[in-house]
């Protein structure tokens, strides 16, 4: 299983590859990834790469991700080609035209599914925008295709959330699973945008 | 017990396995995690007969952790892989003079180049200062290579350097973790001829460097550290590789279902390399692919090329990372060269078109909403016209997206470039005025024998030394200014007024770099200092904790955007701060909350006066 995180330098990339990697230990498996440190963590591209039970190096090539998580629509646009035929991709995005047509159907060619939601509005709702990272994979827990369950991953959250943000962590965490409509994946193959508004914004994605 | 750990988290955990005593670093990415993880330990496994120490730059650092390996403990030092040019004068002489305790070089490389200045690598320093150089593949072999370094190390009295490249520091993985010995061994110096570098002795320690090095390279040709295909089979593809592309080559050929085909040579000791087992190999093979990073140091040492293929005949690009994708399409090319197979290509060409039409902006990086060292840029910029404004290593780099920095060339470079700036202006006839800025840290590693120099010399210019007081774009590393030391508080403070004072400086003021007009009034008279007759260097201090370090500090004044705001860009320009956007809708700038500080710096970056604060009840 090879899963790759992208955002911005301070939207939370290396807090999700932690607690997936940590999830991964606890349940036995082996791992493998690697994080970027340094200049780009002052807002430029991030990008971390995990594979579970895998052989070989840290990266993960384009075209062999199973899960891509993008906490930005733009670096979402350019982590796609990770993805391999039939991968599943959850992004952060409030945008009208995420993804735009022609992309969406190249993805739809290759039976890739992209699943957007608003997780900085409903961040914003819970008080905290840095909580952005935390909903968005709450909403990718909801995906039969995602590797972990909810139990697992919110069980490491509760472990290396620090003290003053567990709750708000855990709260996110269940937001973003609440978001996720499983009948609206239904159909597997085809690249299917949700429209998934927070509740009480009005806001168009 | 096993623990998911980062490259540089294991190379901690291995220096402790390992019984090192004394362990000193200064940071620089992608080598900074290496001593936090040793302090982590050493509080976690109340080890205190750990001395850990973050030295004032790289040079210091290794030669503080060679005279405890010259008492007899064994001793470490890390760095980045620019961190090592500034500590080479010291490792090219340490190889003549030898160790006594086992002593061990953490040179982190970073190829790509993802935060440095250069792509160097440091298996070249390895070689022109005639160390063995072990390259570890994965986390977990570099924390195994800790330990075989060291006994190499005590086996031949030989520094060893350990080179991790990026993707085994920031790499991570399921490590097993080993017990922890009781320390043993006391320091005890001995004295010894050897630890004095005289010509005549450094003739005979060469001789004997150079035996040592055919020693190490007769057991690098059986040892665990490579694993060199032996026997008689006779193969139409084969590959050598070191380092991360080990691991990397690997799986793509086994994706390929080329694993029983295309045979592997792992080389973990890439110099001095054992060359007659690899060149057994390589010449039992039609062609030979070398992967490695950054340089050909493996390559360059085969004495027979004919049927090699690598960096140096441009098989493999010559500068860059061998990430995946780039390993696959090598690896494609020279497999079909070879008639021995044609794979798939590896991209979906289609999206990366469809993808590249959108034409993303980049995302450079950039300065934090509330930094700083944005205010003094933005004060530099206001006090001064027309000037050269040479800058440093640090996040103050990223002054560049304020215009506000035109040089940057390597530690400490800003205020010895200012004075030959002014030099080379003056002795031609013409005047320029100077503004170097640096970073405290970064002051303090390369910029005070600069600063010396430019006050004796009698050279002009302003210098603002960016006091957040830590190193901030490493991971908030506590600085000399500061009482803390790397395991602990308890740290002699050494003022940076003192400091420059003691560099002969007569014009040093101090500043809050948030009091913008306070700033830009003193930079004017600060360059008024530089340009009378008595003047000289005018030193101005601009300090003002880091904000990601210590957002407490910041006294929340929030502000808003007035409705006349015409979008005019003005302080998107010149402030640059990221919290302010254009809302291409409205044709006006607002400020982004997610990510906004409430610093209400940008309150002087609107001229019309359309950034204003927000009084409570509004
Ligand atoms: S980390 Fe600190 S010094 Fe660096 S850009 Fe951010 S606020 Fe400025
Ligand atoms: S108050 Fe202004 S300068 Fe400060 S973070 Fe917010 S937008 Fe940026």
């Amino acid at each position: 299983m090879k899963l790759v995180i992208v955002g911005l330098g301070g939207q939370g990339v290396l807090f999700l590859t932690r607690v997936l990697s940590e999830t991964a230990r606890m349940l036995g498996h082996s791992l493998a990834g690697a994080e970027t440190h340094g200049m780009s963590q002052r807002g430029g591209s991030v990008v971390s790469h995990l594979k579970v039970n895998e052989h070989g190096g840290p990266l993960v090539r384009p075209g062999t991700a199973d899960i891509l998580l993008a906490l930005d629509p733009d670096e979402a646009y350019k982590a796609l080609g990770y993805l391999r035929d039939g991968g599943v991709g959850f992004v952060n995005s409030g945008r009208a035209d995420f993804p735009r047509p022609e992309i969406a159907a190249r993805l739809a060619e290759r039976g890739i599914e992209l699943h957007t939601l608003n997780a900085d509005a409903i961040a914003m709702q819970l008080g905290s925008p840095a909580l952005a990272n935390t909903v968005l994979l709450g909403f990718a827990l909801g995906h039969p295709a995602f590797p972990f369950g909810y139990e697992a991953v919110e069980e490491t959250l509760t472990r290396v959330s620090k003290a003053r943000f567990r709750e708000a962590n855990l709260h996110a965490l269940a937001e973003g699973y609440a978001h996720f409509r499983p009948g609206e994946s239904a159909g597997g193959k085809g690249a299917l945008e949700h429209t998934i508004q927070p509740e009480g914004t009005g806001e168009e994605q | 017990m096993e623990k998911v750990l980062l490259g540089n988290e294991a190379i901690g955990r291995g220096l402790v396995e390992a019984g090192c005593r004394v362990m000193t670093a200064y940071p620089g990415t992608p080598s900074s995690e290496i001593l936090p993880a040793v302090v982590q330990f050493k509080k976690e496994l109340e080890l205190d007969d750990l001395y850990v120490e973050w030295s004032t730059n790289e040079k210091v650092a290794f030669e503080v952790a060679l005279a405890a390996s010259w008492s007899g403990l064994r001793a470490a030092v890390a760095m980045k892989q620019v961190g090592l040019n500034v500590a080479s004068d010291a490792l090219t002489s340490a190889a003549y003079a030898g160790v006594a305790g086992g002593f061990l070089v953490i040179a982190a490389d970073d190829p790509g180049p993802h935060s440095s200045q250069t792509e160097q690598d440091s298996r070249m320093y390895a070689m022109l200062a005639k160390v063995p150089a072990l390259d570890p593949a994965t986390p977990r072999e570099a924390k195994e290579m800790v330990r075989a370094a060291f006994e190499l190390s005590e086996a031949f009295q030989i520094p060893v350097m350990l080179r991790p490249t990026v993707r085994v520091c920031h790499g991570f993985q399921n490590v097993p973790l080993e017990d922890v010995p009781p320390p043993t061994g006391k320091a005890n110096f001995r004295k010894e001829r050897r630890w004095v570098a005289t010509p005549r002795g450094r003739y005979f320690a060469h001789v004997e460097l150079n035996e040592k090095l055919q020693k190490i390279q007769a057991t690098f040709a059986t040892s665990p550290l490579n694993r060199i295909p032996n026997g008689h089979g006779r193969y139409r593809f084969g590959i050598v590789a070191g380092g991360v592309c080990y691991p990397t080559i690997v799986e793509l050929l086994a994706e390929a279902g080329l694993s029983d085909e295309v045979p592997v040579c792992k080389v973990g000791t890439p110099y001095p390399l054992p060359v007659e087992a690899i060149m057994d190999f390589v010449s039992r093979c039609d062609h030979v692919l070398v992967l490695e990073e950054t340089d050909a140091v493996i390559e360059l040492q085969l004495p027979d090329r004919r049927n090699v293929a690598g960096r140096l005949n441009g098989a493999a690009p010559g500068a860059g990372e061998l990430t995946p994708e780039v390993i696959y399409r090598v690896l494609c090319d020279q497999l079909r060269q070879a008639g021995v197979a044609d794979l798939p290509a590896g991209e979906d060409e289609v999206l990366q078109a469809l993808v590249g039409e959108l034409e993303l902006p980049p995302r450079p990086p950039r300065l934090c909403p509330g930094c700083g060292h944005r205010s003094a840029f933005y004060a530099i910029r206001r006090g001064s016209r027309k000037a050269i404004l040479p800058s440093d290593i640090g996040c103050y780099t990223l002054g560049i997206n304020l215009r506000a920095v035109d040089t940057i060339l390597d530690m400490g470079a800003s205020i010895s470039m200012a004075a030959g700036f002014y030099h080379a202006h003056r002795v031609s006839g013409t005047q320029r005025p100077i503004v170097a800025t640096i970073g405290d840290s970064t002051f303090v590693h390369a910029g005070l024998p600069a600063l010396a120099n430019a006050v004796h010399t009698g050279a002009r210019f302003v210098l603002v030394i960016l006091d957040n007081r830590v190193t901030a774009m490493t991971g908030f590393q506590p600085t000399v200014d500061s009482d803390q030391l790397a395991d602990d508080g308890g740290g002699v403070q050494v003022a940076l007024e003192d400091l420059v004072r003691a560099c002969g400086v007569r014009w040093l003021r101090v500043v809050d770099p948030y009091e913008i007009p306070d700033m830009i009034q003193l930079v004017k008279e600060a360059h008024e200092y530089t340009q009378q007759p008595d003047g000289g260097v005018a030193v101005i201090i601009a300090r003002r904790p880091c904000v990601l370090y210590q957002r407490e500090a910041i006294t929340p004044q929030p502000v808003k955007v007035d409705e006349a705001c015409d979008g005019c860009r003005y302080c998107l320009v010149a402030f640059e701060c990221p919290a302010l956007v254009m809302n291409s809708e409205t044709g006006r700038v607002e400020i982004d909350r997610r990510i906004c500080v409430d610093c209400g710096e940008c309150v002087d970056a609107c001229y019309k006066g359309l950034i204003v604060p927000v009084i409570s009840g509004q």
